[in-house]
């Protein structure tokens, strides 16, 4: 069994920001959330992972590769799909997909025609396969994106909040075509939306500030909070009292109304009902306990 | 909506005020104060960057400032790009302008207030100018500054500046408006500088002065030619001309500018994004259903992947051709392209010569053009390779390809060899062109395609490598592409300025250079291919080693910081990487160091500043023996072997010294440079005399004879040397010993490859600047015909008996003066004796080469031209010209004491001239003419001239020599030239004649006010004042004759040669000709010969009026009124009226140009009219019709005749 350790893992910019400190994680195979919010640091950790930026300390293991100084070898077996990109905009997809599988190393004409067919298939992009990228919208570049990812018999895929910015169409598409990855690699999602993880992975952290403040499998985590979410509709002029009362984990418009939920091991009273745990649950609670 | 009233005031106050105090203004502030210090204070990168130099004019005259004003208006171009052209972008480029577009203010007010304000700022930056005027002025003497003059600034500012300045505001402002992307306003901007530089030239080759004045938009060659004829003292006097044809100039060019304003004014729009409404139709419906077909994706079947180190090549050939593709295609690339070879074809097709002919296409003379690539090549190597580094972190898409798994060197490799195979195409598609042109358009299939491999990939593409390296690599290092735009420009200026304007010589500094060399058709690259080769290799070295440590440290994270790829760049230093950077660390050293020891140990390097000191120590040494009486050479004895295959030439042999002093010689001198000679095997007198002294500049020696030479008697001094290369020289190889094209030049007082004797004032350092740089007094000039003396010959020359046999290999013919008195081949080595029993000046030549000869007996004279089978071309022309010039020299002098007459095809090393005469023989480049392409309906025949005037060299320099004195080229250049032209209308009519003539005329003229010494009358001029010893000779003899008659000065001419040809006592003076003229002069003529040779006289010639009426007899009668001044001027060019008694040619001329009426009138008014009956009808008419004198306005000399 794949499996990426990280140890002690380390990060501080020129300009004197602690992106990463002191994490450490094991990662099992089969789709892994790193969910955080903004700022938190889970770019500079999958850029870290994915060689793009030197930590100052800590290790990385994955499969017998000592990442940090096996960057070649790492690259052999890694899917990377960025935060942030463009590609040269008058290129084709399927030219630029081409282009990318032949880097990866399948030479063979043939087999590259089979695999870039297959991959543009795949994330359903076959039909737009002449279209030059420049024209492409957002969901259609995350999903090239991805294809490119795949190319290569990666054992490691990391995707970097691939879901932001989507409508929730392709946002739809695109969760259909991460939970198709096998079982056998790694696939690490970082996002800072709590459904693409409670969606798609088994397994889970959360990031805040550069260190990791939970890491547990997802329905693990959520069952730790079980039956212990309270949920109430407050009028707005009572809003700053009960968020001085209560510890409150979140707030919610619905119908024109604001709800507040709460943590709290006994029923709170005062009009209060319990609510199923969701993962955004779990997240909050995690990230304002700290 | 309704605006602000003073919205408009706003934004130019603003704009105005932010570009006044920014930096960019401040920079360009001080460079113009700077540059025109420099110019005005006669520095060199100054004048240079100007184009101005200065003869005896006042540094800030008004002209001065003047031209200083519009070039730098040309030069501050791209300054003004960024004043005016970003004054718009700005918003854009910050994208901000969503915000300015949002504020109510109308189209006028945004852009004109933000034009004019730019226009402010850059008009401010002129205020440089002025304060560069002055300051210049302080270090100079004061005979060189006129007085502060406020119009002398403001003219220049309101009549050039400021209408330049709307021009270029005007274009780059509207494509800045209309483009957005500050980037194309650059480019275009470059751009715009290339065609107009490009345009430029072409005009300046023109035969149109009118094209020339209105044709350039900033006024520079406006300017340039409307002041072309004028004199230093009106430099000095005059303001900047005011002519109608400047203001014509100015209109059309505002009217330019102000097309380009009012398009850029109405197409302006104020929306955010002008791509945002194209964008929109093109963006392709997103409706499309999808498949909602699940399927698992451990079904992808796994491939095959390989990384083996082939197919890491089929990768890195991806890489290449995709990224090859996209520069091709690149607009800036496909319009760098266009332009390059546009330029070089427009080079060659107007192909004029050094001799003013045209020249046959050849692939040399192609190539000679197309190196000019170099100057586009450094703006496409430096934009693409930025573009192409940055490429992938421009896009976005850095983030895939960082992660792919390919080596860094891959990455690396991939991008310097596109670079690299994008400068190959270029170079390319240049010799295609060369190719294409020389067949279609030429019809000429002699192409030589090794010379194009040699040449284009062998120097020149390694050279755009190197630059391909570097640009590479500084990209590499610097955290963004803008910063390493900013350093690889600056590499280049620096470059330019260290190598190009301050001439720093030592060129093992210059990464990726070739020191200069010299090709030749007829030796090729000659001895110079050695030391390009150890370059090459050298520098291979080095770019491999940068290419090296540009891998290693390869940008392939989004870590900014160097540091962690420095860290990264050890951590992988495997031994076999830092081994092979130690190897090539080694042989990049050993490299240099092998060429270091050719060029300092080998070759005792001499760079040109130590090559003066050597002259100017040689001077102050020895200059006291300059006038000790020595021996004379009254006989030479060689025997010359040359090996031309081993570049070696043995010479031995011995001159025949006698005393014709009248004193006694203790002491001989001797000098001899000894830097070409290998070896020194033998350097002694019989009967013996000691080697007293030897100095180390250039070979000085005093021998003492064991008995001193009586008066009469004779001494033989024997020597014995060997000329053989020496490794490989840097600077100059002995180029006198080639492969193909040897040749050897024994010149009296010339101490090369023969030992000279006595003191050699040829060494001397003759420049101004150069002597008072090195501390030696100024060289004393010629003496005045008055003080001169008449036995004193101009050069060290005696006559001598000539006796040589020359060896050389047996594909080769071997040449020198004198008659070939024998020829026979021994040991496979050809051997030929020449001698001549007729003592010749001492001047000879001895020339070894693969040579076709063609020979033709004229007269009892057997005429022989060698010349290399290729160029064969204009061999007639040279046999013609040589029967010509004898017919008339013959004819008209005297007789031609030899029976041989051979002119020798030499190679283009041969510098100081385009060939050189020696008696019975003349040496001429292969550039002067034996590859010139002549159409004799057309162009005047300038081999025939050549060829006339050296042959008239046979009598004007060896059969009469010049005395030591002042105006000592009226005996040889001024006789030649008079020769040359009276042989030109002899064969090709008086047409030609006198488009020649005109064509001289205009030359003196334009250079007579860039004379540093002052100008001076022809019978007194000076050897160095050229425009004067050769155009103005002819206008002037030819002038002579017209008014004198041929034969008449003939006559007098043959007095001169009766009373000083063959005398070694007795040389002649100008002042001997102007007599000779004088006498056979009619009194009322003196005044001409007077004029022509003793005053610089001009006349100011003019046709008023004409009209003509029938008369009932069928003839014409024509009114004619004209008006004359004529002026002696001084050597300022100051002029003074003198009053008329002239004789004027007025003509009336008819259809065709055909002479109706051609009579010298006498003019004793300046204006004069005349009525003057014709046969045919007129249709011109007018005063001195053919130019026979000299006149600054030639083209007011006809009016047509009207009708009256």
């Amino acid at each position: 069994m794949l499996e990426l350790k990280i140890r002690n893992l380390d990060k501080t910019y020129a300009n004197g920001v602690q992106a990463v400190k002191n994490v450490s994680l094991d990662i099992p195979t089969g789709l892994f959330g790193l969910l955080g919010p903004n700022g938190a640091g889970k770019t500079t950790l999958m850029k870290i992972i994915a060689t793009l930026l030197e930590p100052d300390g800590g290790e990385i293991r994955v499969g017998g590769i000592d990442v940090l100084n096996q960057k070649l070898e790492l690259k052999r077996i890694l899917g990377y799909l960025p935060q942030e990109f463009g590609f040269y905009a008058k290129d084709s997809a399927y030219a630029l997909l081409d282009h990318f599988t032949l880097l990866k190393g399948v030479r063979d004409g043939k087999a590259r025609r089979r695999k870039v067919e297959e991959l543009l298939k795949r994330v359903n992009l076959w039909n737009e396969r002449k279209q030059k990228l420049g024209t492409f919208s957002g969901g259609m570049k995350q999903r090239f994106g991805i294809a490119q990812a795949l190319v290569g018999n990666p054992k490691l895929i990391i995707v970097d909040e691939p879901t932001a910015g989507l409508d929730p169409a392709e946002r739809n598409r695109f969760h259909n075509l991460l939970s198709e990855i096998g079982e056998n690699i790694i696939v690490i999602l970082s996002t800072h939306i709590v459904d693409d993880v409670s969606d798609l992975c088994t397994n889970m952290a959360i990031m805040d500030n550069g260190e990791i403040i939970l890491h547990e499998e997802t329905s693990a985590a959520i069952s730790a909070l079980k039956q212990k979410i309270w949920e109430r509709p407050v009028p707005k002029s009572e809003l700053p009292e009960f968020e001085s009362r209560y510890r409150l984990l979140s707030t919610r418009l619905f119908g024109g109304e604001t709800f507040i939920r709460i943590r709290s091991d006994e029923n709170p009273g005062n009009g209060f009902k319990s609510v199923e745990t969701s993962l955004e649950d779990v997240y909050f609670h995690h990230l304002k306990r700290t | 909506m309704k605006t602000g009233e003073g919205m408009f005031w706003i934004i130019f106050r603003k704009e105005f005020k932010r570009l006044l105090f920014s930096l960019p203004f401040l920079i360009f502030w001080c460079l113009f104060v700077l540059i025109t210090y420099m110019t005005v204070s006669n520095m060199n990168p100054g004048t240079i960057i100007m184009g101005i130099s200065y003869g005896k004019e006042m540094h800030n005259a008004p002209l001065v400032i003047a031209r200083i004003f519009s070039i730098l208006t040309v030069t501050g171009l791209l300054f003004s790009l960024i004043l005016i052209g970003r004054s718009v972008n700005r918003d854009f480029d910050a994208r901000i302008h969503d915000f300015f577009f949002t504020i109510p203010m109308s189209r006028l007010d945004y852009l004109g207030g933000r034009f004019c304000g730019g226009l402010a700022a850059n008009l401010a930056l002129f205020t440089a100018v002025i304060a560069g005027v002055i300051l210049g002025c302080l270090p100079l003497e004061a005979k060189y500054c006129a007085p502060f003059s406020f119009s002398a600034f403001l003219l220049p500012i309101l009549i050039l500046v400021l209408p330049n300045l709307l021009l270029i505001g005007g274009i780059f402002f509207s494509l800045a408006v209309l483009s957005r992307k500050m980037i194309l306003t650059y480019v275009s901007g470059v751009l715009f500088l290339m065609i107009y530089v490009f345009v430029l030239g072409g005009f300046a080759r023109s035969e149109s002065d009118l094209l020339r004045i209105l044709g350039d938009p900033f006024g520079v060659m406006t300017l340039t030619e409307l002041t072309k004829f004028w004199t230093v003292a009106e430099i000095n006097t005059n303001r900047m001309p005011l002519a109608g044809l400047l203001f014509v100039n100015r209109i059309i060019w505002l009217g330019v500018a102000s097309g380009f304003l009012l398009f850029a004014f109405r197409r302006f729009e104020f929306v955010t994004d002008l791509e945002t409404r194209k964008r929109k139709s093109s963006t392709p419906g997103e409706a499309v259903p999808e498949s909602r077909r699940v399927r698992s994706l451990g079904d992808i079947e796994d491939s095959i992947l390989e990384y083996s180190f082939t197919a890491q090549l089929a990768k890195m050939f991806r890489n290449v051709s995709i990224e090859f593709r996209r520069i091709v295609f690149h607009p800036a690339f496909l319009i760098l392209t266009f332009m390059a070879i546009t330029e070089i074809l427009a080079n060659f097709i107007g192909n004029i010569g050094q001799t003013g002919n045209n020249e046959y296409p050849l692939t040399a003379w192609y190539l000679s053009h197309a190196d000019h690539v170099w100057a586009y090549m450094i703006p496409v190597t430096i934009l693409f390779g930025g573009l192409i580094v940055w490429r992938e972190r421009d896009n976005g898409s850095s983030g895939f390809f960082d992660t792919v798994p390919v080596p860094d060197w891959l990455s690396c490799l991939s991008k310097l060899l596109t670079l690299m195979s994008i400068q190959t195409f270029y170079v390319v598609l240049v010799i295609l062109a060369g190719i294409c042109t020389q067949v279609f358009y030429f019809g000429f299939f002699d192409i030589q395609p090794d010379l194009y491999i040699k040449k284009m990939f062998g120097i020149e593409l390694i050279k755009y490598w190197h630059m391909a390296i570097l640009v590479l690599f500084i990209q590499n290092l610097v955290p963004n592409r803008y910063l390493g735009f900013f350093l690889c420009a600056l590499y280049y200026v620096a470059d330019l300025l260290i190598f190009g304007v301050f001439k720093y010589e030592n060129i093992l500094m210059r990464y990726g250079a070739v020191p200069k060399y010299i090709f030749t058709n007829m030796n090729g690259y000659g001895p110079y291919a050695e030391t390009i080769f150890w370059y090459t290799v050298h520098w291979a070295m080095l770019g491999l080693i940068l290419v090296y440590i540009s891998s290693m440290l390869w940008r392939r994270s989004d870590e900014t910081h160097l540091k962690y790829r420095i860290r990264g760049a050890i951590k992988n230093l495997s031994s076999h990487r830092a081994a092979s950077l130690l190897v090539l660390t080694i042989l990049f050293v050993v490299s240099g160091g092998f060429i270091g020891y050719n060029k300092y140990f080998l070759n005792d390097y001499l760079s040109k500043r130590s090559g003066r000191a050597q002259r100017a120590a040689y001077e102050t040494k020895y200059g006291k023996f300059a006038h000790f009486p020595g021996p004379s050479i009254t006989g030479v004895d060689l025997k010359i072997d040359f090996f031309p295959g081993e570049r070696e030439i043995d010479i031995r042999g011995s001159y025949i010294l006698k005393n014709k002093t009248a004193g006694v010689i203790d002491t001989i001198f001797i000098s001899l440079s000894e830097r070409e000679l290998a070896r020194i095997n033998r350097l002694e007198f019989t009967p013996r005399a000691d080697l007293t002294f030897k100095g180390k500049e250039y070979g000085f020696r005093c021998f003492e004879p064991e008995n001193p030479l009586l008066p009469g008697e004779e001494i033989k001094l024997e020597f014995d040397f060997e000329v053989a290369p020496r490794g490989f020289s840097e600077n100059n190889p002995v180029v006198e010993a080639a492969r193909n094209g040897s040749s050897l030049l024994l010149s009296a007082g010339t101490p090369k490859f023969f030992p000279a004797i006595g003191y050699c004032e040829h060494v001397e350092l003759t420049k101004k600047h150069e002597r008072k740089k090195l501390g030696l007094p100024e060289k004393a000039l010629n003496p005045t015909l008055e003080e001169s003396d008449p036995s004193e010959c101009f050069w060290p020359s005696d006559r001598a008996r000539l006796n040589v046999v020359l060896g050389t290999c047996e594909s080769q013919v071997a040449v020198s003066n004198g008659r070939l008195l024998d020829r026979w081949t021994e040991n496979g080595r050809n051997y030929f004796h020449y001698g001549s029993d007729i003592p010749m000046a001492n001047e000879f030549v001895f020339v070894s080469a693969e040579y076709e000869i063609a020979r033709e007996e004229y007269k009892g004279i057997n005429i022989e031209v060698y010349y290399d089978k290729k160029h064969g071309y204009n061999i007639r022309r040279i046999i013609e010209g040589v029967k010509a010039s004898l017919d008339y020299s013959v004819s008209n002098y005297c007789p031609f004491p030899y029976k041989d007459v051979k002119i020798v095809e030499i190679t283009d090393y041969m510098s100081g001239g385009l060939a050189r005469s020696q008696p019975t023989i003349f040496s001429w480049r292969e550039d002067g003419g034996f590859l010139s392409q002549i159409d004799n309906t057309e162009d005047v025949d300038m081999v025939f001239g050549i060829c006339t005037h050296e042959m008239a060299h046979q009598w004007w320099g060896y059969i009469v020599m010049p005395a030591r004195s002042e105006g000592a080229f009226m005996l040889t250049e001024t006789m030649a030239q008079y020769v040359e032209i009276m042989c030109l209308e002899d064969e090709y009519g008086r047409k030609m004649a006198d488009k020649e003539r005109r064509r001289e005329m205009k030359e003196y003229l334009k250079r007579r006010k860039s004379d540093r010494e002052g100008e001076r009358p022809l019978m007194r001029a000076s050897e160095k004042q050229h425009y004067i010893n050769y155009p103005k000779s002819t206008i002037v003899m030819y002038a002579l004759q017209d008014y004198l008659g041929e034969d008449r000065v003939s006559l007098a001419l043959r007095g001169i040669t009766d009373d000083f040809g063959h005398r070694e006592d007795l040389f002649a003076r100008s002042s001997d000709v102007v007599r000779a003229f004088e006498n056979i002069a009619p009194d009322s003529l003196r005044y001409l010969v007077s004029d022509l040779f003793e005053y610089i006289t001009l006349y100011e010639n003019r046709a008023d009026e004409a009209t003509f009426e029938r008369e009932k007899n069928g003839k014409y009668k024509v009114f004619l009124s004209v008006s004359s001044k004529k002026f002696h001027a001084d050597s300022l060019g100051v002029q003074v009226e003198v009053p008329l008694n002239d004789y004027i040619e007025v003509g009336v001329l008819g259809e065709d140009e055909e002479e109706l009426y051609m009579r010298k009138r006498r003019f004793t008014k300046e204006k004069m009219e005349f009525e003057i009956e014709v046969e045919k009808r007129p249709v011109k008419a007018g005063i001195d019709p053919r130019l026979i004198l000299i006149d600054r306005e030639q083209n007011d000399n006809l009016v047509k005749v009207k009708e009256s």
